[in-house]
């Protein structure tokens, strides 16, 4: 399957799956794969190019531009009402057909693994999961990885001539512009998932989740030492003034003090859970505080915190 | 109607045993093996729809995984699943994401489903891919993330509640249909006395990979020989900082707080 006809088409290179916020703008751990892109391709890697799929690509595609010097722009206006994972890599698929096959870049959260995964059967490929740290080295990706609750760090590549895929975590690298904008090539749709399509019947918003804790540096977390929802105020006034993220351990989510999406370390979340923080080489691992204003210990702050 | 959940036997977490062995293998002698959590989460989920459906469901667990992994699905069993399917066949040993994607949609086509449950990831492999890989080659629609699942048997589609950053989205899609569940589905039950005796007499299939039609060599081949990644070096992480704990008075402790981020150029 997807035949390598090298020759042909070029060099291969390394493409980067992006991700909108739901504003639709750029996903900020999109421009990190970007730079790590472009730092894998003037080590070798071949030219770095994104891919971006949406309901209306045009403004994210600009974006994803100021990081990569070429960008696939699919717009596909009936992804609006419809679950965008699988959709998305058919159609991603579809325009790296004719590419030969290179390196994927996507990202480690739940969109960037729902992705993947498909990718990873339509295109015949290969994985390499939960990267901290991507090298390029004797022609192909050298990836870090964090196993075992962090108790552990292999570096793992490839053995394989098809698609290489490598889910990125958060936070791998500190995304940086390219020194000019790249082109962005306009396509429509292209690519047939072949199974029937998810529909968005409803979305619900719970309260509370302004900053996402996928992308923060910082985490301020809550537990329930902070005594009940209202002890909340406060962490979000420090994680405010932190530039950060509210966070909260599972027995505040479970007493419903604070929404899922605020949880570290749960199941959904595993991919940027305590037990598995990011041991990357650089320590750009994201901070974590504790807060706790539990009666017993009223009047003392609680630091917490990962080097 | 007909569930599968998709089991695979890890080492326990618990036992906080996880180790490489020197082929640089999980090294599955190391400690004692449970099922995924969260696939028990998704169990869970299937037990449910089983309890609100009296008579009318049945859960098959399957897995690939070293022929002792057929005890580790009887905790499954116990809990209240219908039967087992394990493929395995030392020829597996070291798959990657991609053969066990590989083998898993090939066996789950003798098998019938209306629905098919995954884990979010597994708490040894962690790279919650096998999931939608398993879906596209079978062809079915994908629903991840899932909070809650709600199956409509008389119009023949599923209802999923996927965690968003903002909340949950609410996705439909006709059965059969994948679904990939998290801890949001609720509490594993703990099996009764009366299932664990039951579940001594329940059957567990066995599948090696001849039985599946596929190969260990060549174009398309599964299985450790055939796996498509490989470790070159690991090494042990540096010591984790102790956390330091701050204890007075609010305005002591927070200026104490705010010099210690600041040394770090954290603020
Ligand atoms: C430390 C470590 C790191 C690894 N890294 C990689 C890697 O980077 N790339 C790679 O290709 N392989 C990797 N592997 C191998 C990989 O774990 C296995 O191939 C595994 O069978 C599938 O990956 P997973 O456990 O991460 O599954 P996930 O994709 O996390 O599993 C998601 C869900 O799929 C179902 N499922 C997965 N495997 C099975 C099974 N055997 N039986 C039944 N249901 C199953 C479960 O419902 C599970 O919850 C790694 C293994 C280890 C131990
Ligand atoms: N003997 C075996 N039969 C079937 N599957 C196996 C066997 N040994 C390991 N596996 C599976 O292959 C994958 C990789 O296993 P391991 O190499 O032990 O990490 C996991 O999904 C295991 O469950």
């Amino acid at each position: 399957m997807a035949a390598a006809d090298g020759a042909a088409a070029g060099s291969p290179g390394v493409w980067v799956v992006a991700e909108t916020n739901a504003d639709g703008s750029l996903a900020k751990s999109s421009g990190e794969l970007a730079t790590l892109a472009r730092s894998l391709s003037e080590a070798g890697a071949g030219q770095a190019a994104g891919v971006l799929v949406a309901a209306d690509a045009g403004a994210a595609a600009q974006e994803l531009a100021t990081y990569l010097p070429r960008v696939v722009a699919i717009s596909d206006a009936g992804l609006a009402g419809h679950a965008w994972g699988q959709p998305a890599a058919a159609r991603i698929a579809a325009a790296l057909a004719d590419e030969p096959p290179g390196t994927i870049l996507a990202g480690a959260g739940p969109d960037g693994r729902d992705v993947a995964g498909t990718l990873l059967a339509i295109l015949d490929g290969a994985v390499l999961v939960n990267a901290t740290a991507v090298a390029w080295a004797d022609g192909a990706a050298s990836v870090e990885m964090g196993v075992f609750g962090g108790k552990l760090i292999t570096t793992s590549t490839f053995a394989h001539a098809g698609w290489k895929i490598v889910t990125v975590r958060p936070n791998a690298v500190t995304a940086s512009a390219a020194a000019s904008a790249g082109v962005v090539e306009t396509r429509a749709g292209g690519g047939e998932p072949g199974v029937p399509l998810v529909k968005v019947i409803d979305r619900l918003a719970e309260s509370g989740a302004a900053v996402s804790i996928d992308d923060a540096r910082v985490i301020v977390a809550g537990g329930r030492g902070i005594g009940g929802p209202e002890g909340f105020a406060l962490v979000q006034d420090l994680a405010d003034r932190l530039g950060g993220a509210v966070g909260a351990t599972r027995a505040a989510v479970d007493a419903g003090w604070i929404p899922y999406a605020q949880q570290i370390g749960s199941a959904a979340r595993s991919s940027r859970s305590c037990r598995s923080a990011p041991e990357s080489r650089s320590g750009r691992r994201p901070a974590r505080w504790r807060m706790d204003a539990n009666p017993v210990s009223s009047g003392m702050l609680t630091s917490h915190h990962n080097p | 109607m007909k569930l599968v959940v998709l089991a695979k036997p890890v080492p326990d977490p618990a036992a906080a045993a996880e180790r490489l062995g020197p082929d640089d293998r999980l090294d599955r002698s190391a400690a004692p093996n449970v099922i995924n959590g969260n696939d028990e989460y998704t169990l869970e989920a299937a037990l449910q729809i089983a309890d609100a459906h009296p008579g009318e469901v049945e859960i098959t667990l399957v897995a690939m995984a070293p022929a002792n992994g057929a005890e580790t699905l009887r905790k499954g069993l116990a809990m209240g699943a219908t039967r087992g399917l394990l493929i395995t066949d030392p020829a597996l040993a070291g798959s990657d994401a991609w053969s066990t994607a590989r083998v898993l949609a090939t066996a789950l086509k003798d098998v019938e489903y209306d629905l098919i449950l995954a884990g979010f990831d597994t708490s040894d492999g962690v790279a919650g891919v096998v999931g939608p890989a398993v879906a596209t080659l079978l062809k079915l629609p994908y629903l991840s993330s899932a909070a809650k699942i709600e199956p409509d048997l008389a119009a023949g589609t599923v209802r999923v509640r996927r965690i968003s950053p903002t909340g949950f989205d609410v996705l439909e899609a006709p059965m059969p249909a994948l679904i990939v569940g998290t801890q949001l589905l609720g509490t594993p039950r703990y099996p009764s006395l009366k299932g664990i005796m039951g579940a001594r007499s329940k059957e567990v299939a066995l599948r090696s990979v001849t039985d599946l039609g596929l190969a260990t060599a060549g174009d398309g081949a599964v299985g450790g020989a055939a796996a498509r990644t490989t470790v070159t070096a690991k090494r042990t992480p540096p010591a984790r900082g102790a956390a330091r704990v701050v204890r007075g008075p609010a305005a002591d402790a927070a200026k104490e707080i705010a010099a210690f981020l600041a040394e770090r150029r954290l603020i």
